[in-house]
C-alpha cells in the first residue's frame, strides 16, 4: 500500500510539467465547455429577465420551446440535407486527404514536399467569407469565369445561384478544396512512422509500388483514419455554418438541397431573438450528436475494438 | 545538464501558464471597465451625481471620450447628472444588447426599435422597466413639456409603455430619387403627379434600353411597400388591415390583391430586364448605390431629400414623391429609448433623456463633438464638419432624441425641420394608431413563418412562373400557421376595439 503511494507520487513529480501543459486546455474546456452546460435548462424554461435563468418559470408543456424545429414542416429536408452533406463531406474528405497524404509520401524531395504542402493548406486559413467571394467570381451568372468559359464555347450561361440541385456538388468541391490539406498532414505524418524496413522487404519480394501502398501504408493507416471519422461523425449533426452561409450566398431558392439545421435555426431566431428555442435547438443537436458517436463507437468497438475511441 | 534542462522547461512551462491565465483576467477587467467602472468611480467621488449609462448603436470613434467629458462638465453644472454613453458598433448591437439584458448587466438607457434591439422580444423578456409613473414624476416633467402628444402610445403594451420613441420623420411615403441628367435626357415630366413606381414605367424602358452601363432601378428596401403605402397596415410581417375598412378586418398579406398584383409587377420587371439580372446575390448594394448605378432609387420620401442624395453621392438627383404621407399604426417604433428594468436610478435616467429633448447644446455637442475641434459653426443653426475629426455621430440624430433639434449639416436647407414636422403633424393617421400585436401567443407559428418568408419572399423576383412561386410560398405559409397568427391578430384587434370604443 505505502509502495503504490510512493510510486503514484513519483508519478505525479515526474509528469508535472505535461499535467501543467494541459491545464490551460483544462481550464478552457471547464470554462466553455462545462460551466456552460447548466444553461442547457433554458430550453425549458419561459425566459424572464426579471427572473433570472434559474428563477423563470417552466414552459408548459414542459417541450414546448422544441415544437417550432419538430413540428415544422422543413424539419425533415433540415435533418436530410445535414446528414446526408456531411456524410458526403466526411467520407470524400478523408479519402482525397488520405490519398493526398499518400501521393506526397511518394515524392521523395524534401522542398517539392514542403511546396506541396504549402500550397494545400493555404485554402484551410481562408475564411468562409472570403471564400464565398472566391466562388461568387466563379459562378456569378453574368459575370462569373465558369459562364464566360461556357458562353466561349458555344453554351448557355447557367444560372448557379438559382438551381439548387447543383450545390451539394459545389459544396462538396469547395469543402474538400478547403479542408484537404491541414487533414492530410495527419495522415502524412502516421506514414512517416512507418518501419522504412517493412517497404525494403517488399521490395525485395518484388511487390510493384501499387501493392506497397495496398499492403503496407494503407493498413498501417487504418486505427487513425477510423479515429478521425469517429470524431467527425461526432459533429455529423452540427453543419459548418460559415459554409452553408456564406458559400451559398444565404440565396433562398438554394434552400432545398442547402439549408442545414445550423442556418434554419439562425434564420428562424434571429428576429424574435428568443432564448429559449435557441436553446432547444442546440440541446437537440447536442443529444442527437451524443447519440451517433457512442453508436458509431459502439459499431467499431464490436468489429476491431482495438480501434475504438474509447 | 538534465535537470538544467528539466528547470529551464519547468519555468517556461510555467511562465506560459501565468501569462495565459494573466491574458484572461485583463481582458475580463477590461471588458467590464467599458461599461461599468465608469459609473461606480466617478459616484465614488462625487456621490451626490448620479451617472446615466446608455447604450447607442453607433460606431466607437477615438474622441468619443473627450467628448463626453465636454459634455458631462456641462451636465453636471446644469442638471447634476453625468452621462457615460457606451457605443456599440452596429454590427454588434444586437447581440451585446441580449447579453446585457439577459446577463443583468448595469445600464440605465437604450436603444430600441422594431429592426435593432427588438422592442416586443424585449418586452416579452421583460427587460424594460414600464414608464407609466415615471412620466408623470416630476423628473420626466421638461421633457413631457415638449414631447409630441401621443407619440408614446405606439410603446404601449398591455396599459404599459415601456419606451419613448425619439423624434424624427414618422410618416410613410416613398419617392423616386433620379439621376437628374438622365431625367433631362428622357423629358421626364418631374412636374406631374405620380401615385405608383408603376407611372415611371416609359422613362424605366428607356433607360433600360439606352443605358446599358446603368442598372435601372434600385428597390432593396421596399419592395413590400412599393405600390401600397397607405393602403394597408402591416402588423407582424404578414398581416394586413385595410386603413379604410370599418371592420377592421385583417387579411394574410398574399391573400391581398394589390400585394399579388406588386409581387406579380416585380416579377414581370425582372424578366423584362428593369431589375437587375444577378438580383438573387446581390445583397449589399451601397458599393453600386456609391458609384451612382442605379438611374432611379427607391427610397422613403423628405423634404431636402434631393439635396442629400445630391450631396451623399457627388451627383445631382432629383425626387419625385408618390401618393400622401401617411402614419403607420405603429409609426414611430423605428427609433425608440428605453429604461433598463434593474436600472438604478431611473429618475435620473428619464431626466437625462429629456435633456436631449430640451437642450440642443448638449444634444448637438452628442452628435457632432466639440465646436471648433469637430465642427464650426456656420450660423445659428448650421455647421460644417472639420474635415479629419475624429467625432461625427451626426447619424445618431434620430436615435437619442429630437432630430428636429439637430444643426443642419450642408447640403439640408433652412427650415427642412419645420417642414418635416409639419408633414409629421398633417399626416393621415392609421385607424389602427394604438394598436399593439403581442406575439408571445404565437412564438412557435412566427418562427416558422419567418423561416419560410426569408426563404421564398426574395424569388418573388426571380421565379420563373409567378403563379407556382404564389401558390408554393402560401401552401408553405398555411403549413407553418399563418391562419394561427391572422386569426390571433384579429382577436387582439377586435378586443382593443372593445377597449377603445373604435
Amino acid at each position: 500500500m505505502t509502495k503504490k503511494k510512493r510510486i503514484s507520487r513519483r508519478v505525479i513529480r515526474e509528469n508535472i510539467q505535461l499535467g501543467m501543459l494541459t491545464l490551460p486546455v483544462v481550464a478552457l474546456l471547464a470554462i466553455f465547455s462545462y460551466w456552460p452546460m447548466f444553461g442547457v435548462i433554458l430550453a425549458f424554461k419561459n425566459y424572464k429577465v426579471t427572473q433570472g435563468i434559474f428563477g423563470s418559470d417552466w414552459m408548459n408543456p414542459l417541450f414546448k420551446n422544441f415544437d417550432f424545429f419538430l413540428k415544422s414542416q422543413d424539419a425533415f429536408r433540415i435533418t436530410r440535407n445535414t446528414l446526408l452533406l456531411n456524410f458526403l463531406f466526411i467520407f470524400a474528405g478523408t479519402f482525397c486527404s488520405v490519398a493526398f497524404a499518400l501521393l506526397m509520401y511518394e515524392v521523395k524531395k524534401n522542398y517539392q514536399v514542403k511546396i506541396y504542402q504549402t500550397f494545400s493548406i493555404l485554402p484551410s486559413f481562408l475564411s468562409w467569407v472570403a471564400v464565398s467571394y472566391i466562388v461568387y467570381s466563379l459562378l456569378d451568372t453574368d459575370k462569373g469565369i465558369i459562364n464566360r468559359i461556357i458562353e466561349f464555347f458555344g453554351g448557355s450561361p447557367v444560372a448557379w445561384y438559382t438551381t439548387a440541385s447543383y450545390w451539394p456538388v459545389i459544396l462538396l468541391i469547395v469543402k474538400v478544396w478547403h479542408s484537404v490539406g491541414l487533414n492530410c498532414i495527419i495522415y502524412y505524418a502516421s506514414l512517416m512512422g512507418i518501419d522504412n524496413e517493412l517497404f525494403e522487404a517488399a521490395e525485395v519480394d518484388g511487390a510493384t509500388k501499387l501493392q506497397r501502398v495496398i499492403h503496407i501504408s494503407v493498413p498501417q493507416l487504418i486505427p487513425i483514419i477510423t479515429m478521425m471519422v469517429l470524431l467527425d461523425i461526432g459533429q455529423i449533426f452540427r453543419a459548418d455554418f460559415g459554409m452553408f452561409y456564406n458559400v451559398t450566398r444565404n440565396v433562398g431558392a438554394l434552400y432545398s438541397t442547402t439549408d442545414v439545421i445550423d442556418t434554419y435555426v439562425f434564420r428562424t431566431l434571429i428576429n424574435q431573438g428568443n432564448i429559449g428555442m435557441s436553446s432547444a435547438a442546440s440541446v437537440l443537436q447536442s443529444v442527437v450528436c451524443f447519440i451517433t458517436i457512442v453508436t458509431a463507437n459502439a459499431v467499431v468497438k464490436k468489429i476491431s475494438p482495438e480501434n475504438s475511441l474509447f | 545538464m538534465n535537470m538544467r534542462k528539466k528547470v529551464i522547461a519547468f519555468l517556461l512551462t510555467a511562465g506560459m501558464l501565468v501569462s495565459c491565465l494573466v491574458g484572461c483576467g485583463q481582458k475580463n477587467n477590461g471588458g467590464s471597465a467599458g461599461t461599468t467602472s465608469g459609473s461606480t468611480d466617478s459616484a465614488q467621488q462625487q456621490e451626490e451625481i448620479a451617472t446615466v449609462t446608455w447604450c447607442v448603436r453607433a460606431t466607437p470613434e477615438e474622441d468619443d471620450e473627450l467628448v463626453l467629458e465636454e459634455m458631462n462638465k456641462l451636465l453636471e453644472e446644469r442638471y447634476n447628472l453625468h452621462l457615460n454613453m457606451v457605443f456599440i458598433s452596429p454590427s454588434d448591437f444586437n447581440q451585446r444588447m441580449q447579453l446585457m439584458s439577459t446577463s443583468n448587466e448595469d445600464y440605465d438607457l437604450c436603444f430600441t426599435s422594431t429592426w435593432a434591439n427588438y422592442f416586443y422580444d424585449n418586452v416579452n423578456r421583460e427587460a424594460f422597466l414600464s414608464l407609466n409613473d415615471l412620466l408623470e414624476s416630476d423628473a420626466a416633467a421638461d421633457l413631457m413639456a415638449v414631447y409630441p402628444d401621443g407619440l408614446e402610445e405606439v410603446a404601449r403594451v398591455d396599459g404599459n409603455v415601456y419606451a419613448l420613441p425619439n423624434y424624427q420623420l414618422i410618416y410613410h411615403q416613398l419617392a423616386a430619387f433620379i439621376q437628374k441628367d438622365l431625367a433631362d435626357k428622357y423629358e421626364l415630366d418631374l412636374d406631374a403627379e405620380y401615385d405608383t413606381i408603376v407611372d415611371l414605367l416609359p422613362f424605366m424602358e428607356e433607360v433600360r434600353d439606352n443605358e446599358k452601363d446603368l442598372f435601372v432601378l434600385n428597390e432593396t428596401q421596399n419592395i413590400r411597400y412599393m405600390t401600397t403605402v397607405g393602403i394597408f397596415d402591416d402588423i407582424a410581417t404578414f398581416a394586413y388591415v385595410y386603413r379604410d375598412d370599418p371592420e377592421y378586418k385583417v387579411h394574410f398579406l398574399l391573400e391581398t390583391p394589390e400585394i399579388i398584383e406588386q409581387y406579380r409587377t416585380m416579377n414581370s420587371w425582372f424578366h423584362s430586364g428593369i431589375l437587375r439580372s444577378d438580383l438573387a446575390t446581390a445583397i449589399d448594394v451601397t458599393a453600386d448605390e456609391a458609384a451612382n448605378r442605379y438611374a432611379i432609387s427607391l427610397k422613403t420620401a423628405k423634404p431636402g431629400g434631393e439635396a442629400e442624395f445630391t450631396n451623399t453621392y457627388q451627383k445631382e438627383y432629383v425626387q419625385v414623391s408618390f401618393g400622401e404621407p401617411y402614419l403607420q399604426y405603429n409609426a414611430g417604433a423605428a427609433t425608440m429609448t428605453a429604461i433598463n428594468v434593474n436600472s438604478k436610478n431611473p429618475e435620473a435616467a428619464i431626466k437625462l433623456y429629456g435633456v436631449m429633448w430640451t437642450d440642443k447644446e448638449i444634444y448637438n455637442m452628442a452628435l457632432f463633438g466639440i465646436e471648433g475641434v469637430h465642427y464650426n459653426k456656420v450660423s445659428e443653426n448650421r455647421i460644417e464638419l472639420v474635415e479629419g475629426r475624429k467625432y461625427n455621430k451626426s447619424g445618431l440624430s434620430w436615435a437619442i432624441g429630437n432630430q428636429f433639434n439637430a444643426y443642419l449639416l450642408p447640403g439640408q436647407e433652412d427650415g427642412i425641420w419645420e417642414e418635416t414636422e409639419e408633414l409629421n403633424r398633417t399626416a393621415e393617421v392609421s385607424h389602427l394608431a394604438g394598436f399593439n400585436f403581442d406575439t408571445s401567443a404565437v412564438e412557435t407559428e412566427m418562427a416558422q413563418c419567418n423561416s419560410v418568408w426569408k426563404e421564398y419572399e426574395r424569388q418573388a423576383y426571380y421565379a420563373d412562373d409567378y403563379d407556382v412561386w404564389l401558390t408554393e410560398i402560401t401552401t408553405k405559409m398555411k403549413a407553418a400557421g399563418i391562419d394561427t397568427i391572422i386569426a390571433e391578430v384579429q382577436k387582439q384587434i377586435d378586443e382593443w376595439r372593445v377597449a377603445n370604443g373604435k
